[in-house]
């Protein structure tokens, strides 16, 4: 187990205070995640979408159609972010839904 | 495959595109169009599984390598879903890898012993069992069956709820077992009660392509509840008669989609439901034949109270208080009296909002030709008043008979995986059993009793302590062994500083916490044991459309983590039944004499009947190994025997590993989608046409119910309204996605979201420190005038899943008197420059 204020005893200050949360491990060296999300967009915002998201980095949209939606694929390195993107796709003005469909993570 | 070039990782995103493609049922990237059906070259084993996450229940096929999940992507087969996921989707497969993931059970040491104020110290479940059941046995020996406890969970799996309904309310004799689900959809569960003598919602999500309008009364499922918000986008941009109407005490994501956008002001929702039922009626269109066959009317008790401590001025002056849940027959002319004064401009007097916005809100209802879904969560069921709430908007969906059809469907949406499926199907609360069975009903006791082979009498009759209560008697030193598992309470319940914090490190107290993390409960615990989670145990969970779903074990758990399951058994080997029980209720099965409640409960010829054999190939199943037999198919099939042949019919066990989830009753192998309709549902005698069958008489409840002011209100030391609730980023409390960077880094921490007129008068900005504080307690936050959430004058909104700004010290414990659930969205703070 790692060392965090946890292994400490509780002190109410520091309880109520506090600040506990350890991060996730890191992705070892050479390792990629992958992810495709599928966005919907109001059709007529469909271009002004598909702009704004292949701005993006690691993002890029491999099909649409007409009816606003939009297949992004989005590759990145470290764990820190994927998950980062697809909410600030998520937040879009444009975008009225994203939805997760793929993710891996690949180390070879 | 014909595409020699392309390398691995583009053969990845290809295939990555090629299944987003498929579920859009858009044509896929050219290249990407032979690769679905290429995955046996992946080396990866994939599995189907339900998301560990909300209650809306999306399939998951989960990808493992190594004793690892690497991967994960939506289950085009699962029809909630169809091969989509939202964002919490991405972290299934990070969440069980946090650093700081508990591996050996701690309990609190000094010298070398057990010490409330000792550190932390790693021991063996061994001592760690020895040291919880010897504070069990003495809170037993000291209070009887009332000085123990648990608070369980809707992410309990069905087995896992059952196994400890079980320990509790028959193995220890002790109803106080509840679940976080208290928290959660408590009011919509008594709504359904007290509407329909019968729990869960009647429609499904096919509901969803047949309606002509949607409306969301207190839900924010574009954050929520993403992947059922995606199905409502695509109804309302297919078919562009259809008209969402979204309500809230604030604007949010979902208002983007909103054609009749309404922000109320507080606690006015039951004077809308009321308005538009008036409004039905003083048009016309009342569906008289449905109302005159279906349905009869009540008046409901009224000044019913908050359920504060009963010494609170408040609670003091609630005549009705004892009787909250009671009504008297009245006749359709009384009721339509009953409304009359909720007219519409009175409605837009007390809510704020546009007479010509409600009378529009109305007419989605009024109109005979307008199939309406109405969608709710917590903005209804965390309120002082939610079982009304739920029991009004039915009145709306009954009087128009818009209802058991598709497309027609009061629709209460979920927050747990399986709220429904366990918390309230098995009923784990504190005055249930399982199958809408009550502790307080002789037959339904003896019928619970029979079924676990236990004597009669051991089930205790009175309710126990509900979540509230639990926090309440921990702090006056009467509940005094207590467990935890699969939640964060502490965080989560309100008014922390008063009841809970005090509660758990009382040191008449003992303490239990399972969980996967150091959570903040985990922090205030005397004994923390290191829990598995999701695919390291086989599971099941049902989901807000009735449906059952279950996974293998696919991956081992961590170090000396083990289900809560496990613990629950494991833990009961170390009671004999003349420890727990009277000599008389032994001496009704004497063949009890000297057993351990392990063997009562779980040996019992049911529950071990299923031998290890009977396990599917090639998966793990801790438990089972264990024991010595098929531990969750015995649980499962013994529990299934409340609900067959009444209304509840759950498949035999084995179909649900092959099946994406069937929605009960499960009747000859068929899934009921629609209840209490005929030819929709096998329950509804032949002739009757609708029959709701959850009442003797077939008859739906339509309410008269007033408006009745919040337990706290504004006022001029206290100017603002506080809401707290949850973020896209963040589940609940945040103990699984807050170990996930990402999200940690998209939403680091709570703010406190304010109009910009608010912020101007309090000469604060954007992104500058405050204390929002009530009469009970206070944080320090920052203030965000910007982003996804633009607040009215007057209040205040603050998500609740960051453990370093404790919100629920600041709200205040009032409930529903009749749910016993919380209002976490109104209480009255003020707000200064930190």
């Amino acid at each position: 187990m790692v060392e965090t204020p946890f292994s400490r005893n509780v002190d109410r200050r520091k309880f109520i205070n506090g600040r506990w949360s350890v991060r996730a491990e890191d992705n070892p060296p050479g390792t990629v995640e992958i992810a495709s999300i599928l966005v919907q967009t109001r059709p007529e915002r469909l271009d002004a979408a598909a702009h704004a998201i292949g701005a993006l980095a690691g993002a890029q949209i491999y099909s649409r159609d007409s009816k606003g939606k939009l297949v992004v694929v989005l590759e990145a390195e470290n764990v820190g972010t994927i998950g980062e993107t697809l909410n600030t796709i998520s937040s879009m003005p444009d975008v009225l839904t994203a939805a997760l469909v793929y993710h891996a993570t690949d180390d070879g | 495959m014909g595409q020699n070039r392309v390398d691995r990782r583009a053969f990845l995103k290809l295939e990555a595109a090629a299944m987003a493609a498929v579920a859009a049922g858009i044509p896929a990237p050219l290249a990407a169009q032979n690769l679905v059906t290429e995955r046996a070259d992946t080396e990866l084993k994939w599995n189907k599984a339900p998301c560990r996450f909300c209650g809306t229940g999306c399939g998951v096929m989960v990808a493992t390598k190594n004793g690892r999940v690497v991967a994960t992507h939506g289950d085009t087969k699962a029809e909630v879903n169809r091969g989509l996921n939202c964002v919490k989707g991405y972290f299934l497969s990070k969440i069980m890898y946090g650093r700081d993931r508990l591996t050996h059970p701690l309990l609190r040491k000094k010298n070398g012993k057990y010490d409330k104020n000792g550190e932390f110290t790693q021991v063996s479940w061994d001592e760690a069992f020895d040291v919880m059941a010897e504070q069990f046995k003495s809170a037993l020996a000291k209070r009887g069956p009332s000085g123990v406890g648990m608070f369980g969970s809707g992410q309990w799996t069905i087995w896992e709820g059952y196994a400890a309904n079980k320990l509790f309310k028959a193995g220890f004799r002790s109803n106080n077992i509840d679940p976080n689900a208290r928290h959660c959809m408590a009011s919509a569960a008594m709504g359904f009660m007290r509407t329909f003598g019968m729990d869960e919602p009647m429609g499904c999500y096919d509901d969803f392509e047949a309606a002509d309008a949607f409306v969301l009364w207190g839900s924010n499922m574009a954050e929520m509840h993403p992947i059922l918000w995606t199905r409502v986008t695509d109804r309302r941009l297919s078919a562009p008669h259809v008209r969402v109407a979204v309500l809230s005490t604030f604007e949010h994501r979902s208002f983007d989609l909103a054609d009749i956008p309404i922000v109320f002001t507080p606690h006015s929702d039951l004077v809308l439901l009321n308005a538009i039922a008036n409004y039905i009626i003083t048009t016309n269109r009342v569906n008289k034949d449905f109302v005159g066959k279906h349905a009869i009317f009540k008046r409901g008790q009224t000044n019913i109270g908050y359920g504060l401590r009963p010494e609170h001025e408040l609670e003091k002056k609630a005549s009705g208080r004892a009787k909250a849940g009671d009504a008297t027959d009245i006749s359709f002319d009384e009721y339509a009296k009953f409304v009359s004064e909720y007219t519409l401009e009175k409605a837009s007097r007390m809510s704020g909002v546009p007479v010509e916005r409600i009378r529009a809100l109305a007419e989605l209802y009024a109109d005979p030709k307008t199939k309406v879904v109405s969608f709710w969560t917590m903005g209804f069921n965390q309120h002082t008043r939610g079982v009304w709430c739920n029991n009004l908007l039915y009145n709306i969906h009954l009087l128009t008979g818009k209802i058991s059809e598709p497309g027609n469907s009061p629709f209460s949406l979920t927050g747990q995986p399986s709220a429904c499926g366990t918390a309230r199907e098995v009923g784990t609360f504190s005055h249930r059993l399982p199958a809408d069975m009550l502790v307080a009903n002789k037959s339904h006791r003896d019928k619970a009793e029979q079924i676990w082979k236990v004597p009669e009498g051991t089930i205790a009759p009175a309710p126990g302590y509900h979540a509230v209560l639990q926090n309440r008697m921990l702090r006056d030193g009467k509940l005094n062994a207590y467990w935890v598992q699969v939640n964060n309470n502490l965080q989560a319940a309100a008014n922390m500083n008063e009841e809970g914090y005090p509660g758990y490190r009382n040191p008449e107290n003992f303490i239990v916490v399972s969980d996967a993390y150091p959570t903040v409960t985990a922090q205030a615990a005397d004994l923390v044991l290191p829990t598995a989670m999701w695919v390291e145990k086989e599971g099941a969970y049902g989901n807000a459309e009735r449906r059952t779903h279950f996974w293998h074990q696919l991956v081992n758990a961590p170090g000396e983590s083990r289900s809560d399951l496990w613990q629950l058994m494991e833990f009961s080997k170390r009671f004999k039944v003349e420890e727990v029980w009277p000599a008389e209720l032994i001496a009704k099965k004497p063949e009890y004499k000297g057993k351990t409640l392990f063997d009562v409960l779980y040996r019992n010829g049911e529950v071990d009947k299923f031998p290890l054999s009977d396990m599917a190939a090639g998966f793990e199943n801790h438990e089972s190994k264990a024991f010595g037999f098929y531990v969750q198919k015995g649980l499962f099939e013994e529990y299934a025997g409340f609900g067959r042949g009444h209304g509840h019919d759950l498949a035999p066990f084995d179909t649900y590993h092959e099946v994406r989830g069937l929605r009960w009753p499960v009747v000859d192998g068929k899934e009921t989608r629609w209840r209490y309709r005929e030819g929709l549902d096998p329950y509804v005698k032949p002739g009757k046409g609708i029959e709701f069958y959850g009442f003797p008489d077939g008859k739906a409840r339509i309410f008269a119910l007033p408006y009745e002011p919040p337990a706290e209100s504004p006022d001029a030391t206290y100017p603002y309204w506080l809401v707290t609730g949850r973020v896209l980023e963040h589940w609940h409390s945040g103990s699984m996605t807050r170990r996930v960077p990402e999200l940690y880094r998209a939403f680091p921490e709570a703010v406190c979201f304010m109009h910009p007129d608010d912020a101007a008068k309090l000469n604060v900005r954007r992104g500058d420190a405050v204390k929002v504080e009530s009469r009970r307690g206070s944080i320090l936050t920052r203030i965000e005038t910007r982003g996804r959430d633009r607040m009215p004058h007057g209040v205040v909104f603050v998500p609740w899943f960051d453990e370093s700004q404790l919100i629920n010290k600041v709200t205040l414990d009032a409930t529903d008197p009749i749910s016993l659930q919380t209002d976490f969205k109104k209480c009255a703070v003020r707000i200064v420059r930190a």
